[in-house]
């Protein structure tokens, strides 16, 4: 009676051993999901170039639009040559839009084989829709020559 | 003639008592997925890191952009014994995930993390599961999951009482 009853304990302990380690546990799967876009790029195709002038004595402006017309103020004469305005070729998600920051400061040139300097301001900026691979130009439009 | 001597029986009573408890589950309804939203990669590649929280915080490293979609946690149901402590079991490895394309691109997901709180409050919560996804530069652009061709399967989550 005593072996029988030993036997029945061992295997309740077995089973209850069996039950605790299994039965609770339990498990659940999901799904990881992303989207990639395309990378956005902007890679320029043509640089700004307000071709061949003269200042005058008073000094002046040369006006580059982004349509590439150039136009002058001031004692600065043009001359002929080309002239063009940057372009850059644009590349990213299709109908995405996107902004463009132009520089915010002045920038200097400077003459190769003297301390002259011009300067280059009024950058500024536009935002439009733009499907993909669309060029546009910017609209860095003035500059300003300064006394020769 | 019979005799009952060496017939004897003898009897013992003894009680039997059962506890039947609450079996903990976890389930997660469609749609719940987890989900890094849309991402715009760069020449570096780099790192979304996915929050585990209810509203999809996401956390990019530099060169990776963030462009909209519908960002998520993945998000379970945890039922069981009211006020009872249980354990959580996340990945140990990495999960690929997958474009599908006849050649697949891929990225990797890994540390796992949740808003696990140890105790099964009223008998049932919401255990959101976050992630950080691993972007190539120049990754290719598509839509990637776990499920497509190449990719590692769905990520299992584990649960059981203390």
């Amino acid at each position: 009676m005593k072996r029988l009853l030993r036997n029945y304990l061992s295997l309740l302990i077995l089973f209850m051993c069996a039950v605790a380690d299994v039965f609770p546990q339990t498990s659940a799967t999901g799904h990881v999901i992303a989207e990639i876009i395309p990378v956005f790029t902007a890679t320029e195709t043509s640089q700004l170039n307000f071709g061949r002038f003269a200042p005058g004595p008073e000094g002046g402006k040369i006006i580059l639009n982004p349509q590439g017309s150039v136009s002058v103020l001031g004692s600065v004469y043009k001359g002929t040559g080309m002239h063009n305005a940057a372009c850059f070729y644009v590349t990213g998600d299709q109908d995405a839009s996107f902004s463009i920051t132009l520089p915010d400061k002045p920038v200097i040139l400077k003459h190769l084989n003297s301390p002259k300097t011009m300067m280059l301001t009024n950058g500024s900026q536009y935002r439009r829709l733009a499907p993909v691979q669309a060029a546009f130009r910017t609209d860095l439009r003035q500059y300003m020559l300064g006394q020769h | 003639m019979f005799t009952a001597v060496g017939f004897s029986q003898s009897t013992a009573s003894a009680s039997a008592a059962a506890t039947i408890f609450t079996p903990i589950s976890i389930t997660k309804a469609v749609g719940d997925d987890m989900n890094f939203g849309t991402l715009a990669s760069s020449g570096s590649g780099g790192t979304c890191v996915l929050a585990a929280d209810a509203v999809g915080t996401r956390t990019p490293s530099a060169g990776i952009t963030l462009m909209g979609g519908t960002p998520q946690a993945a998000t379970f149901t945890v039922t069981g014994i009211a006020g009872q402590s249980y354990a959580i079991t996340l990945p140990s490895a990495a999960t690929t995930v997958s474009d599908g394309a006849a050649t697949p691109h891929t990225m990797t997901i890994d540390s796992w993390t949740s808003d696990y709180t140890g105790t099964i409050t009223g008998g049932s919560i919401t255990l959101h599961v976050g992630a950080t996804l691993n972007i190539g530069a120049l990754q290719e652009a598509g839509v990637y999951t776990t499920a497509n061709s190449g990719g590692s399967g769905d990520f299992t989550v584990t649960v059981n009482y203390n």
